[in-house]
C-alpha cells in the first residue's frame, strides 16, 4: 500500500521520538531486560526523572514515604508505567491533541491509548507467557498513533464517511479510511514507527492490531492481545471519536485466548478501575 | 444550569431545576434517566456490565456498575428525592453500542440492553424512549425540570429522544 505523498511528506516531518523513550521502547521489548536497565536510561533526562518521581508521590500512587530516588519510583510505578511517562513526554501534544478528522476532543486519544495499554497487559497476562505484559502495554499506548496524523487528512471528509458509515457501507472503519484516502491509520502508524526506527515487534503490533491475522505467526498473541485491548476500550466508551465501536472482531483470537463473555467483563472492570486511578496523575 | 456528571458505574438524582445531569461516552454501557413528573425529580444511572454475579464485591462497593443491582439502587435514590415509589416514572434509555462480532462473545452492549431491561420489567417499568445499540459512542443530557433528554455522539450532533 503507497502512502498518499502528503501523509509521507507529514510523517518525514515529524520530529523523532526523545532518544530515552526509543531507548525504553527498545529494553521494554528486550525479554532479558532488567529494571537496572531501564533506570539507567531514565536517569539520562533530568525533566522525565523528575515528572517520574512526582507521579510516584502523586496521591493515586502514594499514601505512604515520600519516594525519592528513580530506581524506587521505577518499582513503585512498574517499568511499562514508566515506559509510558516517557512516550507521552516525548510525543508531546500529538497522542494528547484533538483530532478533528475523526471528531474526536482534546485528550481523547490518550485517554484510548492509556485504557487499551492497560487492558492488553491484562490479556498477555493470559497468554501463558508468550506475551510480556510490558510490551503489550506499551505497545497498547501506541498502536492507533496513525490516527494523529490521518486526522488532518479526513477531516474534509467527515461528514461524508459518517453518512456512509451510517448507511452500512462498510462495517469495519479502516475499510473506510482506505476507501476514503487510499491508506488506513494503521498503516499510517506502522511508517510513523519506520520513522521513528521502533522495534518490530512495536511495528508490527501498530501495523497489524485491527487485522492481526496478517501479522507474522511469531507476532499474533502480541497482536491478538492489542486487538482484543483496543475492542475493550472501545467498549468501555474510551473510542477515539465518529468511529467508535465500528470495527471488526478477527476471531482468529481463539487460538491464542480462551475468552468468554465473563473473563471480557473481568478485563473491563480491571481496565476501568486501573484507568479511573491513574487518570488524574497522567493528565496533570 | 449547573451540570452533575456521573462517571461509569456511578448514578445521581436531582430535584433541582437549574440543574443538568450527564454522563459522558457511554461506548457497550447503558444510561438509564428516570423522571418523575409529580416530584419534578430526576435521576440518572450509568451501567457497565449487565450481571454482579462476577464481582460481589464490587457490586456491594458501586452497585451501579451491573444492571441488576444499579437500577434498584437508583430506584432507592428516586424515593429518597421524593417519587412516593407508586407515581408513574418516565424511563429512557441509551447506549449499548457493540463491536462486530459475528459470535457475541464481546457483544457486552446487547447484554447490557437486555439485562436492563428485564431489571426495570421486574419494577414493571419499560422506556418511553430509547436510542439503543449501534456502533456509536454516546453522551447524555437529562434535564431536571422538564425531564428532557439529549444525546450528543462525535461527528452527529445532539438530538432528542
Amino acid at each position: 500500500m503507497n502512502l498518499p505523498p502528503a501523509i509521507e511528506a507529514q510523517i518525514r516531518d515529524i520530529p523523532m521520538i526523545s532518544e530515552v523513550a526509543t531507548k525504553l521502547l527498545n529494553i521494554v521489548a528486550n525479554p532479558k531486560h532488567s529494571v537496572k536497565n531501564v533506570v539507567t536510561v531514565i536517569e539520562q533526562d533530568v525533566y522525565l526523572t523528575a515528572r517520574i518521581i512526582r507521579v510516584a508521590n502523586s496521591a493515586a500512587f502514594n499514601r505512604g514515604n515520600e519516594i525519592t530516588s528513580i530506581q524506587r519510583a521505577v518499582l513503585h510505578l512498574g517499568e511499562s508505567f514508566v515506559t509510558g511517562i516517557a512516550i507521552k513526554t516525548s510525543t508531546g501534544e500529538m497522542l494528547t491533541g484533538e483530532l478533528e478528522g475523526y471528531d474526536s476532543p482534546e485528550g481523547e486519544l490518550w485517554r484510548h491509548c492509556l485504557q487499551a495499554a492497560f487492558a492488553a497487559r491484562e490479556v498477555a497476562k493470559l497468554s501463558k507467557g508468550r506475551v510480556m505484559p510490558d510490551q503489550a502495554y506499551t505497545a497498547g499506548l501506541l498502536m492507533d498513533v496513525g490516527m494523529a496524523i490521518m486526522s488532518g487528512h479526513i477531516s474534509k471528509h467527515s461528514v461524508e464517511i459518517i453518512r456512509r458509515l451510517d448507511s452500512g457501507e462498510h462495517a469495519d472503519f479502516t475499510e473506510m479510511e482506505r476507501d476514503t484516502i487510499g491508506v488506513d491509520h494503521a498503516q499510517v502508524g506502522w511508517e510513523l514507527a519506520a520513522h521513528w526506527t521502533l522495534p518490530e515487534s512495536l511495528a508490527i503490533g501498530i501495523r497489524d492490531h485491527h487485522h492481526p491475522s496478517r501479522a507474522p505467526e511469531e507476532y499474533r498473541p502480541l497482536v491478538y492481545a492489542l486487538h482484543i485491548a483496543d475492542l475493550i476500550a472501545r467498549m468501555a466508551g474510551f473510542g477515539v471519536g465518529s468511529e467508535a465501536l465500528q470495527y471488526s472482531l478477527d476471531e482468529g483470537y481463539l487460538a491464542y485466548y480462551r475468552l468468554d463473555s465473563k473473563n471480557i467483563s473481568e478485563l473491563m472492570l480491571v481496565v476501568m478501575d486501573e484507568f479511573s486511578k491513574v487518570e488524574r496523575s497522567l493528565f496533570s | 444550569m449547573n451540570t452533575i456528571y456521573v462517571g461509569i458505574g456511578e448514578f445521581a438524582v436531582s430535584k433541582d431545576p437549574d440543574q443538568v445531569i450527564k454522563t459522558m461516552a457511554l461506548g457497550s454501557c447503558v444510561a438509564v434517566m428516570l423522571n418523575d413528573k409529580a416530584t419534578k425529580c430526576a435521576g440518572l444511572l450509568h451501567v457497565a456490565l449487565p450481571d454482579s454475579s462476577i464481582n460481589l464485591k464490587r457490586a456491594q462497593e458501586k452497585p451501579g456498575s451491573f444492571a441488576d443491582t444499579g437500577v434498584p439502587e437508583l430506584l432507592k435514590a428516586m424515593r429518597r428525592c421524593g417519587w412516593d415509589g407508586k407515581g408513574r416514572l418516565v424511563v429512557k434509555l441509551a447506549g449499548g453500542a457493540s463491536i462486530m462480532d459475528p459470535n457475541n462473545t464481546f457483544n457486552i452492549g446487547k447484554r447490557n440492553i437486555l439485562a436492563v431491561k428485564k431489571t426495570l420489567w421486574a419494577y414493571r417499568l419499560g422506556a418511553i424512549g430509547e436510542d439503543l445499540a449501534g456502533t456509536i459512542s454516546r453522551s447524555v443530557t437529562l434535564f431536571v425540570e422538564t425531564g428532557k433528554c439529549t444525546i450528543s455522539s462525535p461527528g452527529r450532533g445532539e438530538w432528542e429522544i
